[in-house]
């Protein structure tokens, strides 16, 4: 009985001495090679600066989605606390938060609403799932219609608003121009761009992804389809991904085509490839069916703090930094990182370092999420496997819409 | 083994010609992506989006391989996959050699029973093991170590590596280990004089098995070590890419890196390797 | 396992009393250490995934918690269209890859193996398709299959076979074409290995005497060499069966690529896929246990076959 009480006492004195000798506090943060850390770096720093009782380091991954998901879901399942923050793609809010891998953040932030009411709506919806908020908006992208000034100056004509004002000017522009002169390029792999180019063809024809085997589903994928059976967008459609699309634009080689914000600086010729079309880029909302309103895919990323993590109301602390209006603006004027705060796009060092964000402003003001669901990788893995085989002319455009129909329906339900 | 210093033989002209065509297929086959990998490292990236294709690079631009080593430490990545490679091989070539014997020379119960379960150990899929071992390894307090990876690299490799010996071990004859064991040798002697030299090329094949499985493992290294200092090449060789951007040039100077140094050990040490055990071994 | 199985026994040096019981002995202390290697490190993760094809678990769903149901996810899993199709698609690509990687990687190992003044280049042209970093091989040759800018179709449309490019990778039947190549020019190396080790082996004296006695090229390859290569090639044959059956990372990159992931899809990425994307370890856990199976079948012809072979 003795020795029990000595030992426990031995064990409270040990714990207080651990808790005195780790008095900073040291935050984990992880995230993939190519959202270009050393851009981050200066920022954890500065953070380090104000608060000298946490310390910030910085975990790097594999360079693609698939590796940090694989390497994150190796260390998630099996509980470990060594990672206190990870940087993860918005599409995967749902399934961290269901495996209860992310924490909710609304505990940690008072006036959640309110705080959260200056943000853009499209990356707060994604980070929100059942009514609670997993993760920290770090910076958003959508994707854009980019089309060539330069063109529809040169054949007199206006912006499209439509779809089929957009197959009659790219149609146009491709017949006068000839040669390798695609009119409209999309993104038709089997990749996350595709996915987002066919749910981007399905809301701006007022349908929903929990309905795709409808009329505003045959008229978004018929379009696709058709845009490569008339020789508008290239034949090889279905094998063209996201860089892809912006090469064959930077080359001069496309009038109009959908991309995510990265393309803009490649354009302007901050790029490892040349540029024919600097100068002459325009930007603008997706056109839509009719009289439907103009919708885009958000994209970005988001900060999540590891719900078995030891240090959460520092790695909160951390988070609120990042998306704190000046750290916002600095990551925009240096980084060109689109801000998740709406008061940025009308700010004058932004502005002065990105003129193009004025007219993207619209665009991701409007930008809703994909389906938010834990099954989000089984839902784009059907989406985008049908769409691609549509597009590549291997399944009818009825066909790959009752399969998917078919498939999506026990997991949107 | 002795063909190294045999007689010209007598050949037909179709022979001859049957004989260069093979190694002609060998070389290109083998040789071509690489190649194009070396061209693509010396080239624009304004030059590849090209069709009809161009295939020799406007000019010669080794700077690829310079940012090749200044973006990612790719020389550690380097060190590292030396060591947990050669490490890992040696650690299962010493323990498969001995198991190897005992299952082609000795007399043993259930032997075939033992061969199945050896090879038992190769049949699941690796990813289905990885949570577990990784949750073993924390718990041992072995993540971002090389001993994470040299004991599972050496591990996964004990199979083939036992098998392919037991095949060589087998083809000895008997009656040499048997002459050497009436002259006064000990089993363990017989085995280190007569059958380790005469299996000198399974050896060595078993060694490149294992060595080239370790270097070219992904799935374990980009999990259990996660430290810049401690990633490999085949992790290493991924980290060039954007979000978007696959700098083809870049990552092909990373795989020619990756590559052709390996290969070219290989091929001096296997050479040297083989001709220095058969010289101090019985000929058969 | 039976007797005549058994290697007739070695003559022993003085001292017989230690009989049977030391070679025994000898035996056990010779396999510990491998057993050691294996068990230590393999046999914990395998038995943790035998038992997790019991349970259910599935992270995506905690508050189902993680119950023992039995045969439960074997019966979904034999209920699973898509268990049966990448099976399906898995044992396709395995004999065609097997086959393939036997047809090219024998000749290369006797192209190499053959005296000439190029054999140091041969050897390394044997090698390169191994050493090449696995994660970029499927890559690298989905991009030589390229529609737009792909070497092959370069070459196809130089010399006037084709007019237009092809759409490899969007064309189902050639996207499964593409895949095997690659798939056959990445492992023809492992059995071209293993083989020239085997040729290396055999002392040239033999298949000399046997030309001398008049026998063709070919016919001394198939009387004198292939016998003896035999052993060699059961080893190629059941590593590279195994490794067909687990295929991973070749196919993951081509269903990137191409729009036939019913055609491509192998248990080995259903497997990846149920585990690290959708996060239903319980039911990875079983089909990768059906893999095991499989691989265990397709072997298990094979393993007998060494067995008998190295007993002799």
């Amino acid at each position: 009985m003795r020795s029990r009480l000595l030992l426990s006492a031995a064990l409270a004195v040990s714990a207080a001495l651990t808790t005195s000798a780790s008095a900073v506090t040291t935050l984990n943060v992880f995230m993939g090679s190519q959202q270009r850390p050393e851009v981050f770096q200066p920022l954890f720093d500065r953070f380090q600066a104000a608060n000298p009782d946490i310390k910030v380091k910085i975990e790097t991954g594999g360079a693609t989605s698939e590796a940090q998901n694989q390497y994150l879901t190796t260390v998630l399942a099996a509980r470990d606390d060594t990672l206190d923050i990870f940087l993860i793609d918005v599409v995967r809010t749902a399934t961290f938060a269901a495996a209860g891998w992310a924490e909710p953040l609304n505990g940690y932030l008072s006036g959640v609403n309110s705080y959260l009411g200056s943000f853009l709506p499209g990356p707060v919806s994604a980070a929100t799932y059942g009514g609670k908020l997993y993760a920290m908006p770090a910076f958003t992208d959508a994707q854009f219609l980019y089309y060539r000034k330069d063109l529809l100056t040169k054949y007199k004509a206006k912006v499209p608003t439509t779809w089929d004002e957009l197959t009659a000017t790219a149609g146009k522009i491709q017949k006068g121009e000839g040669g390798k002169m695609q009119g409209f390029n999309f993104q038709g792999a089997p990749i996350e761009g595709t996915v987002c180019n066919f749910l981007e063809t399905l809301w701006t024809g007022g349908g929903d992804a929990s309905n795709v085997n409808s009329a505003a589903g045959k008229q978004g994928l018929n379009f696709l389809v058709n845009s490569v059976k008339s020789r508008l967008s290239p034949a090889a459609s279905a094998e063209i991904k996201t860089d892809d699309s912006r090469q064959q634009f930077q080359a001069g080689d496309v009038a109009m085509g959908l991309n995510w914000s990265y393309a803009w600086a490649h354009f302007q010729g901050n790029s490892p490839q040349p540029t024919t079309v600097k100068g002459n880029v325009g930007v603008a909302p997706l056109p839509s069916f009719g009289k439907n309103a103009s919708a885009t895919c958000t994209g970005g990323w988001e900060w999540g703090v590891n719900a078995y993590g030891n240090n959460k109301k520092e790695a909160v602390k951390l988070l609120q930094f990042m998306s704190s209006v000046n750290i916002q603006r600095e990551m925009a004027v240096k980084g060109a990182y689109l801000p998740v705060r709406k008061s940025l796009y009308s700010d004058k060092a932004v502005l002065a370092a990105n003129p193009h964000f004025k007219a993207l402003y619209p665009v991701v003001l409007k930008a809703r999420p994909r389906p938010v669901t834990p099954n989000y990788p089984r839902v784009s893995e059907i989406i985008r496997n049908n769409v691609s085989a549509a597009v590549a002319g291997s399944k009818t455009v009825d066909a790959a819409l009752s399969d998917m129909q078919r498939d999506l329906a026990p997991l949107l339900k | 083994m002795s063909d190294e210093t045999a007689a010209p033989e007598r050949l037909t002209l179709g022979d001859r010609i049957g004989r260069w065509a093979g190694l002609t297929a060998l070389i290109v086959g083998g040789f071509f992506p690489l190649i194009w990998m070396l061209l693509t490292s010396l080239k624009t990236e304004a030059e590849l989006q090209k069709f009809p294709v161009q295939y020799l690079p406007g000019m010669l631009n080794f700077a690829n391989y310079a940012r090749v080593f200044t973006e990612q430490p790719f020389a550690r990545f380097f060190f590292n996959s030396m060591t947990v490679s050669l490490l890992s091989t040696v650690l299962c070539i010493v323990v498969a050699v001995p198991a190897a014997y005992a299952l082609a020379r000795l007399n043993i119960r259930g032997r075939g029973l033992l061969l199945t379960a050896v090879v038992a150990f190769s049949m699941f899929p690796v990813v289905s093991l990885l949570v577990p071992l990784f949750r073993l390894f924390r718990g041992l307090s072995l993540l971002n170590s090389y001993p994470a990876l040299i004991l599972p690299y050496a591990a996964l490799s004990l199979p083939v590596a036992i098998l392919t010996l037991v095949a060589f071990f087998s083809a000895i004859p008997r009656d040499l280990e048997a002459a050497a064991m009436i002259d006064g040798t000990s089993r363990v002697g017989a085995l280190m004089r007569v059958v380790l030299p005469l299996s000198a090329p399974g050896m060595v094949t078993a060694a490149l098995l294992i060595f080239v499985n370790s270097w070219n493992e992904f799935l374990l290294a980009l999990s259990f070590n996660t430290k810049l200092d401690m990633r490999t090449v085949s992790v290493g060789v991924t980290l060039y890419q954007g979000e978007f951007a696959f700098p083809w040039p870049l990552i092909a100077a990373a795989v020619v890196i990756a590559t052709i140094p390996v290969v070219m050990l290989i091929a001096v040490f296997q050479r040297r390797f083989v001709a220095g055990l058969t010289a101090g071994g019985v000929k058969a | 396992m039976t007797q005549k199985n058994i290697a007739a026994p070695l003559p022993r040096r003085k001292g017989r009393s230690r009989g049977e019981a030391s070679e025994g002995q000898l035996a056990f202390w010779l396999l510990l250490p491998a057993a050691l290697l294996l068990c230590g490190v393999l046999l914990f993760p395998m038995i943790t995934t035998i038992r997790d094809s019991f349970y259910f678990n599935k992270l995506t769903e905690p508050f189902n918690g993680q119950p023992f149901v039995g045969l439960k996810n074997y019966v979904q899993m034999f209920a699973d269209p898509r268990f049966g199709t990448s099976l399906r698609n898995t044992l396709f690509f395995a004999v065609l890859t097997v086959g393939g990687s036997f047809l090219i990687g024998i000749p290369m190992a006797l192209a190499a193996h053959t005296p000439s003044k190029v054999r140091g280049l041969a050897r390394v042209a044997l090698l390169l398709p191994w050493a090449m970093p696995p994660v970029m091989t499927g890559l690298i040759f989905a991009w030589l299959f390229n529609a737009q800018y792909g070497v092959f179709n370069d070459i196809l449309v130089r010399l006037g076979i084709v007019q237009e490019p092809l759409l490899w990778l969007s064309t189902p039947g050639l996207a499964v074409l593409a895949m095997v190549v690659t798939i056959v020019w990445k492992t023809s190396s492992f059995v071209a290995l293993i083989v020239l080790g085997g040729l290396q082996g055999i002392p040239r004296e033999l298949t000399e005497a046997s030309e001398v006695d008049g026998a063709s090229r070919v016919q001394s390859f198939f009387r004198i060499i292939l016998p003896l290569l035999a052993p060699s090639l059961a080893v190629a044959f059941i590593f590279r069966s195994i490794s067909a059956v687990q295929v991973f990372d070749i196919p993951y990159t081509f269903i990137q690529q191409a729009p036939a992931q019913g055609l491509l899809e192998t248990l080995g990425v259903y497997i990846y896929r149920t585990s690290i994307e959708f996060l239903d370890f319980g039911y990875a856990a079983t089909l990768s246990v059906a893999l095991f199976a499989v691989s265990l079948v397709v072997t298990g012809v094979y393993v007998r076959f060494v067995r008998d072979g190295a007993s002799t």
